[in-house]
Formats: structure tokens, C-alpha cells, sequence
């Protein structure tokens, strides 16, 4: 490579430092500010506050459950398309590609429908075979899982899409010889597609769960945070404090929380996995 | 008599195999796509059919769901706010991302590691936070509800994005060509455009496509920073949710159908870029 001048340098890099030192670095720390701008008065509200102890908890849990689903649901379906022909691959892709780019309001709204406890297709369908009528959200023991359904429901093809490109991007040879000597489907998965694949999962794993981390629209579109707070998370309930309830320091401090739990678990995920 | 019975045993083998795929294959299909043909079909259905109990295989199809958002509802407009958006702060993001890009990968620049982290670290950015520190701040100097400023706050999540898969495309081109013209006296300007760019062409349109759907689908950030003149298509699909209106399922659906409909022609035109673009904008 040359040598750059220092102009030309500035010009490229300097736009873009700025925008994204402007969008995100200094709305955070003024977000701080907000939070902190009259001592620790709204952390110490935030440790008594037992609705900020259920969206925690709401939130690791959906966090963790929808990634080991995604992940599961999505190896299986790109192992599966991957022995297709490649026309049916392609189709696949484009189809694979549609839940991903509808936008999530509209999401949670369509669930919403088909959750109906009267008119919904899914009640329909349960008391069609005999089944009782469940009250998919409203419920507060179904409404969490309930919604992990949608987020499983629209980026487990996120995973299916990228693992595929994995198993094309990996060479042939090694499985094709497994299976003339004999390898089962499963172990030829597990001892020669696998290993290949592995970074590529621990990328993806670490997008999905920051993701994971910021989903709101499921959440805002169904229950907005209801039954009572069972699917109240983080996200909802800094939202919900800041713009609904006015509440716009405690806000603040909640949005940090999650802030934290975010770079926390990144940073946690990113080790663990390395190492591996 | 042996052959005979072992060839039977592997083609039917072979059918139960080719068979089976087919199912699993069937139930994929209809797992991703149900609740969208669902979502098509109630769009075009009246009220008393799209609410009926069992559901109606078939019935008149009509239009006046689109007839009703786009007169009563005004839904046209919040489309047309929602391309307006995205496709500014799109622009926007190329224009400032795609030299940085350039410049991650072909500059020799100190700690350019750290550098690259800089970048890459914005995707832990929390659009919450982001979000509260906007809306206090636009809110004293009067700029919400403006199309300007979403194209700014969107540059929070869309630029990073760009740098990243751009880069991906530059870090992918030979640098030779560039080199011999750089030596022939070339500006580093002028290599970018005349030769870069045109050559990582069909990533350059596969990212910006990538950009504009998360753009176009956001939420969040346009539900609080819009209210009337810039209000955005998903907020208008959300403001159709709202008990006080009751079930007006027909009405969203056409919302979000048409919603769907650029972003699906779109994203099928681009396809080979786009699942290279979620490859690479996953790749770190």
C-alpha cells in the first residue's frame, strides 16, 4: 500500500468519525448525563423498583431462550436445503428471505390477529380438534412464550440464510468421502460440517443476541408489556417510562441497564466462544 | 431372486427418502410463509369475512382496504414519508461511509485496528438510549417531527452498516489496478471513482437495498421523534392497532401488504447481494 496523504485522509475518514461520533457516542454519554444529572437519586429508585427486577428478568430469558431456537431451527433448515437441488435451494433462499424483511410492527400485528382468543386461526384450529381456547396473550403464563414464537417465527431464517451460505462456501470433498465410507447424515453434520461452521455460528450468535437485546416492536405491537408486566422487558420499560409515563431521568437510567446487559453479555459471549 | 429383493428394498428406500424430503420440505415452506399469505389474503377481504369463524377458503376478494387507508387514513402519505427517509438517509450513509470504507481498507493508517473497532463497536449502540438523548435534544431546538431528523438519527445504525459491508467489497478487489494508477499519478479521489466504485457496483446497490429495509422498517425511533407531517408507514400500521379502533384487521393487512410489496421486488432483484450483504455484515 502507498503512502496517504494527511489531507486526504482527514476527507475520508473525518465525515463519517464525526456522524457516528454524533449519533451514537454523544447521545449515549447525554443519556448518561440524563440519568446522573441529579446524583444516584434514580439508581437508587431503579434497585427498589420491582418491575425493573421482572423486565431483567424478562429479557435474559427471552434473550437466551429465542438464540438457542433460532440457532437450532436454523441449522436444521439449512442442513436440510443444503441437500437440495439447486434450483430448489434458490427457491428456498428467496422464501427463507420474506419473514426477515416484513417490518416488525406489522409482525406483532398479523401474530396479534392469529392469537385472537375468539377469531384467531390458532384457537380455531385447537377447538376444530377438540381442544380448549387458550388466551395466547393475555394469559400470563403463554404470553412471554407467546412472543418468543414471533422472534422465532421471523430470524430463525436470519440463521437458516447465513448458515447456508456456510455449507456452500465449505468444500465438498470431506463430506462427499464420509459418505462413501459410510457416515450417517447426522454424523457427517456433526464431525465434518460442524467444525467449518463454527466461527460463522459464534458470529452470528453474537449479532442475534445484541439484536435479541433491542426487540421491541413484538413486544410493544401485542402486550405492551401485559399481562400486568409478565412480558415487560428492559427496552418496553425504559420506552414506557420515558414516553408514556413521562418519566424521561428514570427512563434514562433503565435504557442504561440494558446498555450494560448488552456490552456484558457481547463481551461474555465473545470470550467464552473464542476460547472454544 | 436376492438381486431382485435388494433392489426393490433401496428404491423403495430411495422413494420413502425422496418423499419425506418433500414433506419436511412442504413444512418449511408453509412455516415461513403462513402468516404472510395470511396477511395478503385478509387484505383483501371484507370485515365480516376477514373475522370469520372457520375461516373463509373462499370469498370476494376486494379492494376496498387499500380504497379506505389511502382516502380515510392517508396512508399514502406515511409511504410516501417512509421512502422519502429512508432513501435520504441511505444517500446519506454512502456518501459519508462508502470513502471511510475505502479508507479502512486500502490506507495505511496508524492503529487502524482500533480504529476499526471504533466502527464496529456503534453496533452495541442501544437505539433506547439513543432514542431519550435525541428527543430531549431535538425537542429544544423544535426539530421533531421533521424528515431531517430521522435521516440523522438513522445515520446511528445505517452508517456502521455501510462502512462494514462496503469495506467487505473494497477488502474483496484486487488492489492492483488501483495501485499502477495511483503510481501513474492518479488522486486517491479519482482511483475511487473511476475505479473502485464501479467495479464493487453490484455491492454498492446490494448494501444500500440492505440499509433501506432496515430504514424503511424502523420503528422505534420514528413512533416518538414523528407525530403528524413525518410520520412513517409502521407508525401508521401501529396507529391502526389502537383499541379505540377495534379490529380492523383488514385494514392493517393492506397496510403492511403494501408495505411488503417494494421492499419484496426490491430484496428478490438484489437477492444474491443480500445474503451476501447479511454475510458480510455479520462478518467482523
Amino acid at each position: 500500500m502507498l503512502k496517504t496523504n494527511r489531507k486526504t485522509l482527514l476527507c475520508f475518514l473525518l465525515p463519517a468519525f464525526f456522524a457516528v461520533f454524533a449519533t451514537v457516542i454523544w447521545p449515549t454519554v447525554y443519556t448518561f448525563y440524563l440519568a446522573f444529572s441529579e446524583g444516584t437519586r434514580y439508581f437508587s429508585m431503579l434497585i427498589r423498583d420491582p418491575i425493573f427486577f421482572v423486565s431483567l428478568q424478562n429479557i435474559i430469558t427471552f434473550v437466551l431462550t429465542v438464540t438457542i431456537a433460532e440457532l437450532g431451527l436454523g441449522i436444521c433448515m439449512a442442513t436440510f436445503a443444503h441437500g437440495l437441488t439447486a434450483r430448489s435451494k434458490s427457491i428456498m433462499q428467496t422464501i427463507f428471505i420474506i419473514p426477515i424483511i416484513i417490518t416488525p410492527i406489522a409482525v406483532a400485528a398479523i401474530w396479534r390477529i392469529m392469537y385472537h382468543p375468539l377469531f384467531g386461526i390458532f384457537n380455531f384450529t385447537l377447538t376444530s380438534i377438540g381442544l380448549p381456547a387458550q388466551s395466547w396473550l393475555g394469559s400470563t403464563v403463554l404470553a412471554m412464550p407467546s412472543i418468543m414464537m414471533i422472534d422465532i417465527w421471523q430470524w430463525s431464517f436470519f440463521f437458516a440464510l447465513l448458515l447456508m451460505a456456510g455449507l456452500s462456501a465449505m468444500p465438498r470433498e470431506t463430506s462427499e468421502a464420509s459418505q462413501i465410507d459410510g457416515a450417517s447424515r447426522w454424523q457427517i453434520f456433526r464431525h465434518v460440517e460442524l467444525p467449518h461452521l463454527k466461527d460463522l455460528i459464534i458470529i452470528i450468535v453474537v449479532i442475534r443476541v445484541i439484536d435479541a437485546c433491542k426487540t421491541f416492536e413484538i413486544f410493544w405491537g401485542t402486550t405492551g408489556g401485559g399481562p400486568g408486566f409478565y412480558t415487560m422487558t428492559l427496552n418496553v420499560y425504559g420506552y414506557s417510562q420515558t414516553f408514556r409515563w413521562g418519566h424521561v431521568q428514570y427512563g434514562a437510567v433503565i435504557s442504561l441497564t440494558l446498555l450494560l446487559v448488552l456490552i456484558f453479555s457481547t463481551v461474555f459471549l465473545l470470550k467464552r466462544l473464542r476460547a472454544k | 431372486m436376492i438381486n431382485e429383493g435388494v433392489k426393490l428394498k433401496s428404491i423403495k428406500k430411495i422413494l420413502r427418502a425422496r418423499f419425506s424430503r418433500k414433506i419436511i420440505g412442504i413444512i418449511i415452506v408453509l412455516f415461513a410463509l403462513f402468516p404472510v399469505i395470511w396477511m395478503v389474503r385478509t387484505s383483501f377481504m371484507y370485515p365480516g369475512d376477514a373475522l370469520a369463524i372457520p375461516p373463509k377458503i373462499l370469498f370476494t376478494p376486494t379492494l376496498s382496504n387499500y380504497e379506505y387507508i389511502f382516502t380515510a387514513y392517508d396512508f399514502g402519505r406515511y409511504l410516501f414519508n417512509s421512502i422519502i427517509i429512508s432513501v435520504g438517509a441511505v444517500v446519506l450513509a454512502m456518501v459519508i461511509g462508502t470513502p471511510a470504507a475505502y479508507a479502512l481498507s486500502r490506507f495505511t493508517i496508524k492503529r487502524k485496528r482500533d480504529l476499526e473497532m471504533f466502527f464496529l463497536s456503534t453496533r452495541m449502540g442501544l437505539p433506547l438510549v439513543i432514542l431519550i438523548a435525541f428527543f430531549v435534544q431535538f425537542r429544544m431546538l423544535g426539530l421533531l417531527d421533521t424528515h431531517l431528523a430521522l435521516i440523522i438519527v438513522y445515520q446511528a445504525f445505517t452508517l456502521p452498516l455501510v462502512i462494514l459491508m462496503v469495506k467487505g467489497f473494497i477488502d474483496a478487489l484486487p488492489p492492483e489496478i488501483e495501485e499502477s494508477a495511483l503510481i501513474d499519478g492518479c488522486s486517491r479521489w479519482g482511483v475511487l471513482s473511476k475505479i473502485t466504485l464501479p467495479a464493487i457496483a453490484p455491492g454498492l446497490i446490494g448494501t444500500a437495498i440492505f440499509a433501506l429495509i432496515f430504514c424503511y422498517n424502523e420503528f422505534l425511533f420514528a413512533s416518538i421523534l414523528t407525530s403528524v407531517d413525518a410520520r412513517t408507514a409502521p407508525v401508521a400500521i401501529y396507529g391502526l392497532i389502537s383499541p379505540e379502533r377495534g379490529l380492523e384487521w383488514h385494514h392493517i393487512c393492506a397496510g403492511a401488504t403494501l408495505m411488503l410489496l417494494p421492499i419484496l421486488v426490491l430484496s428478490l432483484l438484489v437477492r444474491k447481494y443480500l445474503v451476501r450483504g447479511l454475510a458480510l455484515g455479520t462478518a467482523g
